[in-house]
C-alpha cells in the first residue's frame, strides 16, 4: 500500500499536474460565473482538448473545472442574484442581500472558504471510503452488478424529468441508444444501417456535447434570456465589509462541517445532486441557527452552508464512479466519459488495474482544493465584467466550440453530424420534459448493464430467477422496485399538496379565500 | 376529453415507434427477437412501450402544468422558433460543409451567420470575436494538440 502511495505521489505531484488542476479551477470559476453556462457544459467542451494529454493531467483539470464552476456559480449569485449554476441558487438567498449591504467581498470570501472546507472534507472521504467499497464490489458477480446498475438507473431516472414515467422513458431510451454499433459479446452489427461510422456505436463525446451544450443554447434561445447587468456595488466604509473575520469563520465552522457531511452524503447517493445538497445545507443552517430570522436578509452562515454542501458533492460524487462505475450525477457522468476516453474504465477493477493513477488523482484533488483558495480571488474583481458578457456574443462562440469539440477527439466529421443531431434531439427532449441527463447516464451505463445481464443469464442457463435467488442481487432488485414505489407515492403526495395549495388560494363564489 | 394533449401525443408517438422497432427494425437490423443480440434492444423497447402507454393513459386523466402556460403565450414565441430553426439550419450546414470548404471558411461563415441571427449588428465585435475564436481553436487543436482541423476538399483542390 505504501509503495502504491509513493508511486502515486511521484506520478501525480509534478508541476505539470499542479498546473492542470490550477487551470481547471481557473477555467471552471470563470465559466461557472457566467449565467447560462454551467460546470457540466464547461467540462463537456474541455474534454476534447484533453484527448492527447496524460490521464492524470486531464482528469485533474476536468475535476478542477467542476469544482471551480460550482464556486464560480456563487459569484454571479452573490453579485447579481443571478446564479451562474443551478446549485448556487441557495447561495443567492443571503449572498445578494449581503451585496446590497455593501458586503459583497465578505460574502464572496465566505463562499470561497466554505467551498474549500467542503471540498477538502469530501475529497478526504473519497480517498478513505473508495478502497473498501471497491474491495466489496469486487466480490459482486454479474447478477449483482446487473441489479446494482438497474437500481442506479431507476434512481437516476428521477434526474431532470418532469415525472417518473418520463424519467424511466429517458433512461430506457439511453440504453436503447447504447445498443447501436457492434454487439459487445458477439460483435454482431446492430442498428448500423450499413454505416461503418456507426460500427463503433454513437460517439459519447459528440452525443454529450450535443445533448448538454447545443441543446441548452437552443432552449435558452426559446425561453428568452435576460443578460445580467452588473449593478454598481454598494460601497461600505466598514473595513470588515470585504473580509471574513475570525469570529465569523469560527461561528460558521459548525454549519460548514454539517453542510459538508450533508453534501458528501448527497454526492455519494446516485441521483441526489448538488442542488438538493445546497438547499438541504441552507435549511439545516437556518433551523439550527440561534437567529433563524436573519436568514434571507444577509446572514453570512446562509452563504457558508450551501457553498460547503454543493462543493462537498464533487468529491463524494466520484465515490460511486470510481468504485462501482456508476455516475451519481450528470457532472460525474461527464467525468466518467473523460475516464473512458483516457482508457480508464470506471468500476471496481479501476483501483486494481490503475491504483497509482487513482491515488494520484485523489492527491491532486485534495491539493487542488487549496489552489481554490488562491485562484478564484482575482476573479472576484473580474466578476462583474465576466458575468455581464452578453449571450448574443457568447452563444456563437459556444456553438463553434461544440462543432470543433465534437470533431477534435477522433478527427471524424461524422461525429459533428451526430453532435448536431443530438443537439436538436436534446432540445426536443427538454421541450417534452424528458431528461437528457438520465438518457446520457443510461447511455454510459447501458453497455455494462447489457454485458452483466447476459453473463448472468449465461451462468444460469437462461433462467432469470438468478436475480432473485442471489441475496445481493435480490436486495438491489428490491431496492430498485422500492425506489419506483417510493417516488410514485412521493410524487402523488406532492401533487395533492400542490393542488391543495392552488385550491386554497382560489377565491370562493363569495369572493373570499378558503383558509 | 384528453387533459394533457402534449403528453398524450408523446406517449402515442413513442408507443408507435416502439411497435415499429419490435415488428420491423429490430428483426431487420439486429436479428430475431429470440436471439441473444436482440435481448437488450427488445427488452428496453418493451419497457418504453409500456411506459409510453402509461404516459398516454395518464395524460387522458391528468392535466399538465404546461397546458396552463399555453394559454398565456407570449407574442415573441413565433419569431423565437424561427430563430431556433435558423440556428439549427446553420449548424447542420456547418457540419456538412466542414468536409468541403474546410475549418477556416466554414467556421468563419457560420460564426458570422450566428452572430447576425443572435442580433449582433456591429461588424467590429463580430470580426474580432470570430477571428479570435478561430485563431484560438486553430492554435489549440492544429498546433498544440496535433489534431489537424479539416482543410476541405474544395480548398485542397484550389491549393493543388
Amino acid at each position: 500500500m505504501l509503495e502504491t502511495l509513493s508511486n502515486a505521489a511521484s506520478q501525480a505531484l509534478t508541476l505539470m499536474n499542479f498546473f492542470g488542476a490550477a487551470l481547471g479551477i481557473f477555467l471552471g470559476s470563470l465559466l461557472g460565473a457566467i449565467p447560462g453556462l454551467n460546470g457540466t457544459m464547461a467540462i463537456a467542451l474541455l474534454i476534447p482538448i484533453t484527448y492527447t494529454w496524460s490521464p492524470l493531467f486531464a482528469i485533474a483539470m476536468l475535476v478542477g473545472c467542476w469544482k471551480g464552476s460550482v464556486y464560480g456559480g456563487s459569484i454571479s449569485a452573490i453579485l447579481l442574484n443571478a446564479p451562474g449554476t443551478p446549485e448556487a441558487a441557495a447561495t443567492a438567498l443571503d449572498g445578494y442581500p449581503l451585496t446590497k449591504q455593501g458586503k459583497a467581498g465578505k460574502a464572496l470570501k465566505m463562499a470561497l472558504y466554505a467551498s474549500v472546507i467542503g471540498a477538502v472534507f469530501s475529497d478526504t472521504l473519497l480517498m478513505v471510503a473508495s478502497p473498501p467499497i471497491a474491495a466489496l464490489a469486487l466480490m459482486f458477480g454479474p447478477a449483482e452488478l446487473a441489479m446494482l446498475i438497474l437500481f442506479a438507473l431507476v434512481v437516476v431516472a428521477g434526474t431532470g424529468a418532469k415525472s417518473q414515467i418520463k424519467g424511466l422513458i429517458s433512461t430506457a431510451l439511453g440504453i436503447l441508444l447504447a445498443t447501436v454499433g457492434l454487439d459487445p459479446m458477439t460483435t454482431q452489427q446492430r442498428f448500423t444501417f450499413g454505416s461503418i461510422d456507426l460500427d463503433a456505436g454513437i460517439g459519447l463525446l459528440a452525443m454529450l456535447i450535443g445533448l448538454l451544450v447545443m441543446s441548452e443554447v437552443l432552449i435558452q434561445m426559446e425561453e428568452g434570456w435576460k443578460d445580467a447587468h452588473a449593478e454598481v456595488m454598494v460601497k461600505s466604509d466598514d473595513p470588515d465589509a470585504s473580509r471574513v473575520t475570525w469570529a465569523e469563520l469560527k461561528g460558521s465552522l459548525g454549519t460548514i462541517f454539517r453542510s459538508s457531511i450533508l453534501g458528501s452524503f448527497c454526492g455519494a447517493l446516485p441521483g441526489v445532486g448538488s442542488i438538493t445538497a445546497a438547499f438541504m445545507g441552507y435549511d439545516q443552517a437556518r433551523r439550527l441557527s440561534k437567529h433563524p430570522e436573519r436568514f434571507g436578509k444577509g446572514e453570512i452562515q446562509g452563504v457558508a452552508a450551501p457553498e460547503a454542501a454543493n462543493n462537498a458533492v464533487c468529491g463524494a460524487g466520484l465515490i460511486p464512479l470510481v468504485t462501482l462505475g456508476i455516475p451519481g450525477a450528470l457532472s460525474a457522468a461527464v467525468i466518467m466519459g473523460a475516464f473512458m476516453i483516457h482508457g480508464l474504465a470506471p468500476g471496481p477493477m479501476l483501483m486494481v488495474e490503475h491504483p497509482e493513477t487513482i491515488y494520484g488523482l485523489f492527491m491532486l484533488l485534495i491539493l487542488s482544493d487549496f489552489f481554490m483558495l488562491v485562484i478564484p480571488l482575482p476573479l472576484m474583481k473580474l466578476g462583474q465584467w465576466v458575468i455581464s458578457v452578453p449571450r448574443a456574443y457568447l452563444f456563437p462562440v459556444i456553438l463553434a466550440l461544440c462543432v470543433i469539440g465534437a470533431f477534435g477527439t477522433h478527427q471524424n466529421l461524422f461525429d459533428v453530424k451526430i453532435m448536431v443531431f443530438f443537439g436538436v434531439l436534446g432540445y426536443f427532449l427538454k421541450k417534452w420534459e424528458l431528461s437528457p441527463a438520465a438518457l446520457l447516464i443510461a447511455f454510459i451505463l447501458g453497455p455494462m448493464a447489457e454485458v452483466y445481464l447476459r453473463q448472468a443469464l449465461k451462468i444460469s442457463g437462461g433462467d432469470p430467477s438468478i436475480f432473485v435467488t442471489k441475496p445481493l442481487a435480490a436486495l438491489f432488485l428490491a431496492l430498485a422496485v422500492g425506489a419506483i414505489v417510493w417516488t410514485t407515492l412521493r410524487n402523488r403526495r406532492d401533487k395533492k399538496a400542490a393542488q391543495g395549495r392552488v385550491l386554497s388560494s382560489e377565491p370562493t363564489a363569495q369572493g373570499q379565500k378558503v383558509e | 376529453m384528453i387533459q394533457n394533449r402534449k403528453d398524450f401525443k408523446l406517449g402515442v408517438g413513442l408507443a408507435g415507434f416502439c411497435i415499429f422497432l419490435l415488428v420491423y427494425l429490430i428483426p431487420k437490423q439486429v436479428g430475431p427477437l429470440t436471439e441473444a443480440d436482440a435481448l437488450m434492444p427488445s427488452l428496453v423497447t418493451g419497457f418504453i412501450l409500456v411506459f409510453s402507454l402509461l404516459l398516454a393513459v395518464q395524460a387522458i386523466r391528468r392535466p399538465g402544468e404546461k397546458e396552463h402556460h399555453d394559454q398565456s403565450h407570449s407574442g415573441g414565441q413565433g419569431s423565437r422558433w424561427y430563430t431556433i430553426a435558423l440556428v439549427v439550419v446553420i449548424m447542420a450546414a456547418y457540419a456538412w460543409l466542414l468536409d468541403i470548404t474546410g475549418f477556416v471558411l466554414t467556421s468563419l461563415g457560420a460564426m458570422v451567420a450566428l452572430f447576425l441571427v443572435f442580433g449582433v449588428k456591429r461588424w467590429l465585435p463580430i470580426a474580432a470575436i470570430s477571428l479570435g475564436t478561430l485563431g484560438g481553436l486553430y492554435l489549440c487543436f492544429d498546433m498544440l494538440l496535433g489534431a489537424p482541423l479539416p482543410v476541405g476538399t474544395l480548398v485542397e483542390n484550389l491549393l493543388d
